[in-house]
């Protein structure tokens, strides 16, 4: 038998928009990598080196970038939340 | 509910249920068969990822001879939008009735909820802006699936082909149209920083602190160990630089994010409701337009929700 906690729709829709996010942060930075790699091999000459570095650049970060995000964005949520109760 | 109950068991009842449901399976079937799944002669209308040009008569400034049809819609938004608060607030009473009454409710709904998100000062600040692009995208969204919307237009030369180019289109089904709101939106978080903050808030992107608290009282060590503590200061140090480019990249990625996610979402609603509607002509696609309401609501919220989230991660002291 679970615990009803009572849930207002402001929790429910914050965590669809972080969820969303997070799907996206961690997908943009690829892409982003991979269309400017392209770009300046294209310019350059030098196809799959600079947009191998890039993409996998951005591989790397998008975790990063979103950790941070997250990390960030909840600690300003709890803090509202101490604000509120307080 | 018991008296539509007891109608309903009368044989006059029964016999308007059954009605009912062959009427629906008719129009379902005679739907198949209208549509493109029966008759292999039809073709899928053209489904274009960029807005299609309506060719003008005329020359316009800074345009040329041609509009993107998701620009009457915008325009169409705009006028509910204006025409709307300006019959709700003409009057204003204390005790409101009518238009005002339904507008001020929807209103006062919603800034309770940013309240409860973003804190009674904050919320007073960023509700003009949240609340803009909230009502902007819920009513653009919501009208791409009026009756009119992709159907009505010219016939125009496209690629050689000849394709009918809709007169109008979901705003939000247009990259360049949510590339600006998400302009918008990242721009004004760096406005409120700086004005909520000042000159510190570039020391989020343009960074060269350590991140360690200096404590009062200790000596500083000497020797080899006062070298190592002295080299990790510098080692931090570069990293919150790097920390603060990253944080810089995630602004643009940040434009990305939001564009994509709403044209993605309407865009694909619509090529979704198009493909439904052409192979069964009549029903099948109401379950759908039930759907594309409720996405159309969700990702205003969403895109209204992420703008007051970044604004206030923008806006917090670091202490």
């Amino acid at each position: 038998m679970s615990k009803k906690y009572d849930m207002n729709m402001r929790d429910v829709f914050w965590v669809l928009a972080v969820g969303s996010q997070v799907g996206l942060s961690i997908a943009l930075p690829v892409i982003a990598g991979l269309a400017v790699g392209y770009w300046i091999d294209m310019r350059l000459g030098s196809l799959p080196w600079i947009t191998l570095l890039l993409t996998l650049i951005g591989t790397a970060i998008g975790p990063f970038i979103t950790y941070r995000w997250v990390i960030s964005s909840v600690q300003r949520r709890l803090e509202r939340k101490d604000e509120e109760e307080s | 509910m018991n008296n539509i109950m007891a109608t309903l068991r009368t044989p006059k009842g029964c016999l308007g249920c059954l009605g009912l449901v062959l009427v629906i399976v008719a129009l379902f079937v005679g739907g198949l068969m209208l549509g493109g799944i029966a008759n292999e002669a039809y073709q899928l209308p053209e489904i274009s990822l960029a807005a299609e040009e309506i060719l003008l008569p005329f020359n316009v400034p800074l345009l040329g001879h041609s509009v993107p049809n998701t620009l009457p819609a915008t325009w169409l938004t705009m006028l509910v939008l204006i025409v709307v608060a300006f019959f709700a607030t003409r009057k204003m009473e204390m005790v409101p009735s009518g238009l005002q009454n339904v507008v001020e409710a929807i209103v006062e709904m919603f800034y309770g909820f940013i309240e409860g998100v973003a804190g009674a000062h904050q919320a007073s600040i960023f509700f003009p802006l949240v609340a803009t692009f909230f009502f902007f995208i819920l009513i653009s969204n919501w009208m791409g699936i009026f009756p009119g919307f992709g159907s009505v237009g010219v016939w125009a030369e496209h690629h050689g082909e000849t394709v009918l180019v809709p007169f109008f289109r979901s705003a939000n089904a247009h990259l360049s149209t949510t590339i600006a709101l998400a302009v918008v939106s990242v721009g004004a978080t760096q406005y409120f920083g700086f004005n909520l903050l000042g000159l510190p808030f570039l020391g989020r992107y343009f960074t060269f602190k350590s991140s360690a608290r200096k404590e009062e009282g200790a000596a500083a060590p000497g020797g080899l160990e006062g070298f190592v503590s002295k080299l990790g200061g510098f080692m931090e140090r570069i990293a919150n630089a790097f920390v603060g480019i990253l944080e810089l990249i995630s602004e643009f990625i940040k434009i990305m994010s939001f564009s994509f996610r709403l044209f993605g979402n309407i865009f694909a609603g619509e090529v979704l409701l198009i493909v439904v509607s052409f192979l069964c002509a009549f029903l099948a696609s109401l379950p759908f337009m039930l759907l594309e309401i409720f996405v159309g609501f969700v990702q205003a919220l969403i895109f209204s929700m992420l703008s007051l989230v970044f604004f206030m991660i923008a806006t917090a002291h670091h202490d």
